[in-house]
């Protein structure tokens, strides 16, 4: 038998008449009615964000340079256009509590950095020194460039979502912040000419972690209601 | 859920009728402290009112109210650790209340759970004090239902082995 089954351990119990009445006057005070958004135009929003930012990013950059990068760059922009599908479908897609287990999310917040730093390692054509690499102003100006465009475009993607995620808010900010860092350094990695180490790791890889670091941050702030 | 969404306050005290007490007798049990489960009460309720427009009209308001109370709790204990202690009024720490047996089997019992690992209780407060479904338990606490049904088995055999231990004492 259950030993909880028996007990009066299971009363329900009552909060104060006072700790009540505070509630009802909270929550009913001004109450009108809230526009409320459904999960599938909150995923159209965050796809067209995304969609919208490569795009915009992409525009911005050939304005620059004109130049397509390699056919080996564009293949691998592809592979990771589909990561990022994948990302944000594991971040968002199905609501909180439905998700994939949060080990595995959690795995694909890590392993995708990581494999990201190891796909940009095989795109170098030269590795120089790391000294000659971060006095280059270049470096510094492109991974400032791709952190700020990583950063908005991660807010724009994590919006749509804010006070929706109350089971794991911090891991659902690094997924869509994740989203966000991919969508700039697929955009930054077809137009920009340089394919030095270095500048890849720092300028294009770097700014991919810190701005999942931030996800996760920001995440636990506005994710969660 | 839908009607206090859309600016009833008839919807919001029926809402509170049913879902109040259950949600406090969960922070009850996970804090352990009246006073602090009537505060994580009022921010639990806050948080609902604040995210209503983010609640999905249809689906089931326990899981994501208790997921809500989850994370309050959360916060408010990682919030705890980081305060310091309070010190008495000659400047010393506070005395660990002594511990007696207790009398009534819903006492022990009481005390049984309160010294289970929190996933643990947290796993049995939800399917067998709260009454929520193994699936919805596995929504509150973003796992899976198999995790949550070892977690209760898990933390069953524990109070089992305290219950035995009690009874030797006695």
């Amino acid at each position: 038998m259950d030993p909880f089954d028996s007990l009066e351990f299971q009363r329900d119990v009552q909060p104060r008449e006072a700790v009540s009445a505070h509630i009802r006057h909270a929550c009913t005070k001004n109450l009108t009615p809230a526009r409320s958004v459904s999960r599938r135009s909150r995923l159209l929003l965050t796809a067209l964000v995304a969609f919208a930012g490569l795009l915009a990013l992409l525009a911005a950059g050939l304005h620059d340079h004109h130049d397509l990068g390699s056919e080996n760059a564009l293949y691998g922009t592809l592979g990771w256009a589909c990561v990022l599908l994948v990302v944000l479908g594991l971040g968002v897609a199905r609501p909180p509590g439905k998700r994939v287990r949060w080990q595995a999310r959690l795995l694909v917040a890590l392993l995708v950095p990581l494999s990201f730093l190891g796909y940009l390692a095989f795109e170098a054509s030269e590795t120089l020194p790391m000294d000659r690499a971060l006095g280059n102003e270049g470096t510094v100006g492109c991974g400032v460039y791709t952190l700020l465009t990583s950063a908005v475009v991660s807010l724009g993607i994590m919006l749509p979502w804010r006070r929706t995620d109350p089971v794991s808010p911090g891991l659902t900010g690094a997924l869509l912040g994740l989203g966000g860092g991919l969508v700039a350094a697929i955009a930054i990695g077809v137009v920009c000419p340089c394919r030095e180490g270095w500048h890849l790791w720092l300028a294009h890889g770097a700014s991919l972690v810190t701005v999942v670091l931030i996800g996760a941050w920001v995440g636990r702030r506005w994710l969660a209601p | 859920m839908e009607a206090y969404v859309d600016g009833s306050t008839a919807a919001f005290d029926l809402l509170y009728q049913r879902i109040g007490a259950r949600l406090f007798g969960y922070l009850i049990r996970l804090t352990r402290e009246r006073e602090r489960a009537e505060d994580l009460l009022q921010v639990t309720f806050a948080k609902m009112h604040r995210a209503r427009d983010s609640y999905l009209r249809g689906s089931p308001v326990l899981p994501w109210a208790f997921a809500i109370a989850h994370r309050a709790f959360l916060d408010d204990r990682r919030r705890a650790r980081k305060r310091q202690e309070d010190l008495s009024h000659d400047g010393r720490l506070p005395e660990p209340a002594s511990e007696t047996l207790p009398a009534e089997l819903s006492d022990v019992l009481e005390l049984a759970l309160a010294r289970l690992p929190d996933h643990y209780r947290e796993a049995i407060v939800l399917t067998k004090v709260t009454g929520l479904s193994v699936a919805e338990a596995a929504e509150v606490l973003g796992t899976t239902g198999a995790a949550v049904k070892l977690r209760v088995h898990r933390g069953y055999k524990e109070l089992r082995q305290y219950l035995e231990d009690y009874q030797r004492t006695r």
